[in-house]
């Protein structure tokens, strides 16, 4: 089994995993549904308790949900067994003589929060505080800045994980894969920090009429920025959160898909609190449609790269640029060998 | 509000001197945050409100003049 299959067995069933935030969960039955490996969870809000379990009927195997987000009752199609105010209901139930139904139930996944960020595990091997160590308050407070979900998508790229998360990792492939959105900010690095197995990347944009722009759109949408450039967050082992200046806030998971091609996407844009008049509105929506270009130009450069040149190995060639590579690659290397020395 | 004025408030949006009414604006510099500032701007200056559909769409500065002028 190659590396990358190995770690990411390891890393889905030990780690918490940013999987949404409250704020797309608010209603009674909102939920939003993730692909993580070879599982199909669902985070659904029961009668205003969030919980988190495998989209899986534990009648006959169906999944209750069909698409990645909505607003709709825990109901299984095939039978008609649901789930409502933490109590699994099933149909006809006198008839089941032969069966102990006290057993029957959701398989429900751990749940912990930052902020207003949700965070689901299988089984943890730490608590959520200690795998986000100092970059915790830093979340929290992003968090809470963060309003109302205003762009959701989903799709498969055509990757092993390592190689999509290795990519949103580094600022060198920027000039070449996205010449006309991301390469016009002129990112220039301020600070690269490292929290234990998480980092964060800080750039200054050098397009002088974007800063400005960028300036003044700040004073007019009245937006609460603490930093006025970029940012992009690695919430180990596979969240990405990244903004510019805080108007918006992208959040991305490259989940491990169920073979070492695929990497399920998933990807959600968050408006602070903004303004709303037709301005921001179009402004918004046009930062999605950036967005959406962007990671379509990263999809369409990762699924190029061969799958077997990606190890744990430090990179041989490494630009200053994709040090958080080798640092992501370290943390790697680290599970793997105390793996093998259990 | 004369051509000078609305080319001065194009100039400044673009961070640029000055700008000449034959010029081109591709999608490297009038994207939707020089849209978004160029309203803000025209509102300040000459009191109009524009469309930023019809604004995110112009080739050139004389397109854009010609917009502020029929607004």
């Amino acid at each position: 089994m190659k590396d990358s299959q190995i770690l990411s067995k390891i890393l889905v069933d030990n780690y918490w995993h940013l999987v949404g935030h409250k704020s797309e969960l608010m209603n009674d039955k909102d939920y939003i549904k993730l692909d993580l490996l070879n599982r199909n969870i669902v985070v659904f809000n029961d009668d205003g308790e969030l919980l988190a379990f495998d989209n899986i009927c534990p009648h006959r195997g169906t999944k209750f949900f069909s698409d990645v987000s909505g607003n709709q009752n825990i109901l299984c199609p095939y039978h008609g067994w649901s789930y409502r105010k933490g109590e699994l209901k099933i149909p006809k139930k006198k008839e089941f003589s032969n069966c102990n139904l006290d057993e029957a139930d959701l398989n429900k996944l751990n749940l912990d929060y930052c902020g207003d960020f949700i965070f689901v595990s299988f089984n943890p091997k730490q608590s959520l505080d200690e795998q986000l160590s100092k970059l915790k308050p830093i979340l929290e407070e992003i968090s809470n800045k963060m309003v109302s979900r205003i762009d959701l998508d989903y799709y498969e790229w055509s990757c092993d994980w390592p190689i999509a998360i290795e990519n949103a990792l580094e600022p060198y492939h920027i000039a070449k894969v996205h010449p006309n959105t991301l390469s016009l900010l002129k990112l220039k690095t301020e600070q690269d920090l490292s929290y234990n197995e998480n980092s964060i990347w800080k750039a200054r944009i050098n397009n002088k009429r974007i800063e400005a722009g960028m300036q003044k759109i700040h004073n007019d949408f009245d937006v609460d920025v603490d930093y006025d450039g970029y940012q992009s967050i690695l919430i180990f082992p596979f969240s990405f959160l990244s903004f510019t200046y805080g108007f918006t806030y992208s959040l991305q998971n490259f989940f491990p898909g169920n073979s070492s091609k695929k990497t399920n996407f998933h990807s959600r844009l968050f408006s602070s609190k903004v303004n709303k008049n037709d301005l921001t509105e179009y402004f918004l929506n046009s930062t999605i449609k950036t967005n959406r270009k962007i990671f379509s130009e990263d999809e369409n450069i990762c699924s190029q790269v061969y799958e077997d040149a990606w190890n744990v190995e430090p990179l041989k060639f490494c630009q200053d640029g994709e040090l958080r590579i080798n640092h992501f690659r370290e943390k790697l290397k680290y599970i793997l060998t105390k793996r093998e020395t259990q | 509000m004369n051509e000078n004025q609305i080319l001065d408030v194009i100039a400044e949006t673009l961070e640029m001197d000055s700008i000449e009414i034959t010029m081109d604006l591709d999608e490297r510099i009038w994207d939707s945050l020089a849209v978004v500032v160029f309203i803000g701007s025209v509102s300040n200056a000459f009191n109009k409100i524009l469309d930023p559909s019809e604004l995110y769409d112009v080739k050139n500065v004389q397109q854009l003049v010609q917009l502020v002028i029929d607004s």
